[in-house]
């Protein structure tokens, strides 16, 4: 009896040891939509070594974020906040500050004639985009009275090649990056702020019933230059 | 006879511009279109153009990777980059082999930039 009761503690305890060495390092995933004037592959380079043991995956259009995030329920997602929401399903645990601020200001850019964003009748403006067709008309519908036509491109660039070919009449930009299309462009550039609009820098949100554990502990120990290329100072807990 | 070009962007807009440029104003024979790296192997191998035009940032694969792939191939072949990136990449590109850069934004209103894009082509065929 007391033989049979050793062998079993035995194979219990090799049991577990095998459960616990031969168990595969689990990669927790996070997937980045981020529309910013950095290159998608050299967000994810940057991105992947700086953030060593997870399995990160930069996107550079948000249909294939989309599409990529509801099929493979990564651990966490790295995007805007409209985006985050919109897609369901994550909690909002850090947020990214600038300017102690989480949220940032967008600009109307035109070239030659301004616009008034109180009367967008007849109006044209570019926009990046974040939420795919309907979702972008639902959000700028929110802002901007009678809804304006709205021509959605993938790159920051491509927004200053619709006001080269007078595709649109405005485009519309984060402020901060009033300067980038100063700096690649030579037009004379007016800038028509719209106050209303005021959306989350960047957020990391977590898949519900998850724990992302090293993805939050990496973001809270984040490097400056990362910060820095996510457009942030630094980030905060949600509340 | 007239050349012809393979225009590869991903953005359809943009690529209308782009073939709109070289049918018109360079009188090139717009053989085929695609919008991201594999497009542009695939249409590079199908069509063997005298021209390829590659945007750098693109979907799936970009534009550096598919020159690689198309110059691996195809040693001889004629690469105009036309992209916005700046800087080390655009070095990389002439480097692996790519016969031109050309940078965006486009500005086909401009008869300067026009001049400048006719003589980078000039360039690649001299």
């Amino acid at each position: 009896m007391k033989g049979t009761a050793k062998c079993f503690i035995k194979g219990a305890i090799l049991i577990w040891i095998a459960i616990f060495f031969v168990q595969p390092v689990y990669a927790e995933r996070l997937y980045v939509f981020y529309p910013s004037i950095v290159r998608t592959k050299i967000m994810q380079k940057k991105l992947s070594r700086a953030l060593p043991g997870i399995e990160v995956r930069v996107f550079g259009r948000y249909r294939d974020f989309r599409a990529k995030t509801k099929a493979d329920s990564p651990d966490a997602i790295l995007s805007k906040e409209p985006v985050i929401k919109h897609l369901g399903g994550y909690l909002i645990k850090q947020k990214g500050i600038r300017d102690y601020d989480t949220f940032e200001s967008y600009v109307l850019l035109s070239v030659g004639k301004s616009v008034n964003p109180s009367n967008m009748a007849g109006t044209s403006i570019g926009v990046f985009d974040i939420l795919g067709r309907r979702g972008m008309k639902k959000f700028l519908g929110n802002y901007f009275r009678p809804r304006p036509r709205i021509k959605r491109v993938s790159k920051m660039e491509d927004l200053l090649q619709l006001l080269i070919f007078n595709m649109v009449d405005a485009v519309l930009i984060p402020e901060i990056y009033v300067a980038y299309f100063e700096d690649i462009s030579n037009l004379y550039f007016i800038k028509t702020p719209v106050p209303d609009i005021r959306v989350g820098i960047i957020a990391l949100a977590v898949k519900k019933r998850r724990y992302a554990t090293h993805i939050l502990r990496s973001f809270s120990s984040m490097n400056d230059n990362l910060k820095t290329l996510l457009d942030i100072e630094n980030w905060e807990e949600a509340q | 006879m007239s050349k012809t070009v393979v225009i590869v962007d991903d953005s359809k807009f943009l690529i209308k511009k782009i073939v709109a440029f070289f049918e018109n104003e360079m009188k090139y024979q717009v053989v085929a279109q695609g919008y991201d790296g594999n497009d542009a192997v695939a249409l590079y191998r199908e069509h063997q153009p005298d021209l390829i035009s590659l945007d750098i940032t693109m979907p799936n694969k970009d534009g550096q990777q598919a020159m690689e792939e198309i110059i691996g191939e195809f040693p001889d072949a004629n690469i105009l980059i036309i992209s916005a990136v700046r800087g080390d990449t655009v070095l990389e590109c002439l480097d692996l082999g790519a016969k031109g850069y050309i940078e965006k934004p486009l500005r086909f209103n401009d008869p300067e930039f026009i001049q400048d894009f006719k003589e980078t082509l000039d360039e690649i065929f001299t």
